[in-house]
């Protein structure tokens, strides 16, 4: 998806990293076996942080592998996989392919249709697997376009948007789980839209694109406010996962929610920070 | 409610968050329905007491009270769910779209009215969101009465977790109508609906508008405090280095990175 929703690696120890690492590849593993190499470039820290949680969340049987892949051949890494790799690998799948359709329908980007047309096939057979969540990824896609191209500038209603459809991928399974998840994935989604927009802002700017956060862009106090949405954001997705009963991967799981979410945010401050430092950008 | 939670649990209330959690694993797997097939019915009883329980005392905790806290509606997690979902009717313009269900049967589910509670509750948004992703909107059946509108009818619909129709409700009162008691009952219904940051700046007009009203001035508190305890705990985590890039984090991780 984003990739925002990852680890600060400098806040893990080498066990914890290291144990991160191998769901990584662990879900690599199980996109290539499932999907080929079209899959694999599916892969997202955003989605092994869904596959970290609800493996600690379900706390099923994990194998474990040593593994060559093919961009570190050199090296042998460890991988972690089970049911819950296979659910996480095809929400991979499946947001991936409306994603590619959604750039298709905007840019008529080739390179889009392609990769729709080679997922194409597995998404039929996941969405019998799972139709509630192919419903959420496809209805929310598309209603994001028609809200975009209203111009809609409200931004719990935009961002709600990718909230929605999220929050179904975290929902494993209907059970008594379902509405900590549920919780969890809508705020979550909420900082990822929020958070892909603000980085995009001076860009769409300048092509003249919309973007949510284009209205509030000349307030005084904007840089401010995208830093107090986003912290309102994840603090109710940090709340829901407080709740579940998880004792797994812990320290993991709080270095993404806490931390790692920032990383991407706070290097870009830093970015323009500088350019504004060298009298360009603003 | 439950009036020994930790009781029903079997610890002492000074157990640490990961000794309740623990406990909570071991028991949830111990009385699943599903894992007492000669037993569902009492095992099923025992199971909702035992989530109920985690729940109040996770509440309890959160609100950073010692003891049983405030009182919450019960919840009862609907096992029907079904692959139902759909968008609902509704334009924009502050609606929210929801998920569809099977209609619950009548008295599943206790609603606000059972409690004395002025604020609606409002103490336990997390519970009263999960309600609200329960519901079937209107034309489901006979299960949900509709409250037309205005803002009497929003606080109907807020006590039994409608915060879509709640929000519809509130959408009919014209702008120069709209008080501060107004805006304290739209900020719980967007809160509701997950619109925080539309229920952070109601609550806030409404405090502005009448700054000698306490309620308010709890509720815009309320809402804010996740974000406090957020920053809190995100104290605990190194800051990203001013030279670094992030190409150079992910392939100090080690990584694939796709985007460059």
């Amino acid at each position: 998806m984003f990739g925002y929703v990852t680890i600060n690696k400098e806040d893990l120890t080498i066990r914890e990293y290291e144990r991160y690492h191998s769901f990584y590849c662990g879900l690599c593993h199980t996109l290539h076996k499932k999907y080929g190499r079209t899959g694999q470039l599916t892969l997202s820290y955003d989605t092994t942080f869904l596959c970290v949680l609800l493996s600690a969340l379900y706390e099923e049987p994990l194998k474990v592998r040593e593994g060559r892949c093919i961009v570190h051949p050199l090296t042998k890494h460890t991988e972690r996989y089970g049911a819950v790799t296979d659910y996480t690998a095809d929400m991979c799948i499946l947001l991936t392919y409306y994603k590619f359709l959604d750039d298709w329908k905007d840019d008529k980007s080739r390179q889009s249709r392609l990769g729709a047309d080679a997922l194409k096939k597995h998404v039929d057979e996941i969405a019998k697997k799972y139709p509630r969540q192919e419903r959420a990824v496809r209805d929310n896609v598309a209603l994001l376009s028609e809200m975009e191209a209203k111009g809609e500038t409200n931004l719990d209603l935009v961002a709600g948007v990718t909230g929605r459809m999220l929050a179904e991928i975290f929902v494993y399974r209907a059970d008594e789980w379902q509405d900590e998840l549920r919780y969890l994935g809508f705020y979550l989604g909420k900082y990822v839209y929020l958070m892909d927009a603000y980085e995009d802002l001076e860009k769409d700017l300048k092509k003249g694109q919309y973007n949510v956060w284009a209205k509030e862009r000349e307030r005084k106090d904007f840089e401010a406010l995208v830093e107090n949405t986003l912290t309102m954001m994840m603090s109710e997705a940090a709340r829901a996962y407080e709740r579940l009963p998880i004792v797994t991967d812990t320290e993991i799981l709080r270095n993404i929610l806490y931390s790692g979410v920032w990383l991407k945010y706070r290097l870009h401050r830093n970015k323009l920070l500088s350019e504004e430092g060298k009298g360009g950008a603003k | 409610m439950i009036v020994d939670p930790y009781k029903v649990l079997g610890i002492p209330d000074t157990a640490t968050d990961e000794e309740l959690k623990k406990r909570y694993r071991e028991l949830s797997k111990k009385y699943h329905p599903d894992a007492n097939l000669g037993n569902m019915e009492a095992a099923e009883e025992r199971f909702k007491e035992i989530q109920e329980a985690y729940r109040q005392i996770t509440d309890a905790r959160e609100r950073g009270e010692s003891g049983y806290g405030r009182v919450t509606p019960g919840y009862t997690p609907d096992r029907n769910y079904s692959s139902g979902y759909r968008p609902g009717q509704g334009a924009y313009g502050g609606t929210a779209y929801q998920y569809q269900k099977k209609p619950q049967q009548e008295g599943d589910r206790r609603t606000y009215a059972e409690y004395e509670d002025p604020y609606f509750g409002f103490g336990d948004f997390f519970t009263r969101w999960q309600q609200s992703q329960a519901q079937n909107t209107a034309g489901a059946g006979a299960s949900y009465k509709t409250y037309g509108s205005g803002v009497e009818a929003a606080a109907k619909y807020i006590h039994e977790n409608r915060y879509d129709e709640a929000i519809r409700a509130l959408g009919a009162v014209t702008l120069a109508k709209r008080d501060a008691y107004w805006y304290f009952v739209a900020a719980i219904a967007h809160q509701g609906a997950g619109n925080n940051l539309t229920a952070v700046e109601f609550a806030k007009r409404a405090a502005d508008m009448e700054p000698g009203n306490t309620k308010y001035r709890d509720l815009l508190r309320l809402l804010q405090s996740s974000g406090q305890r957020y920053e809190t705990r995100g104290k605990n985590y190194g800051e990203v280095g001013a030279g670094a890039t992030w190409c150079l984090s992910m392939i100090a991780l080690n990584l694939l990175c796709n985007c460059c």
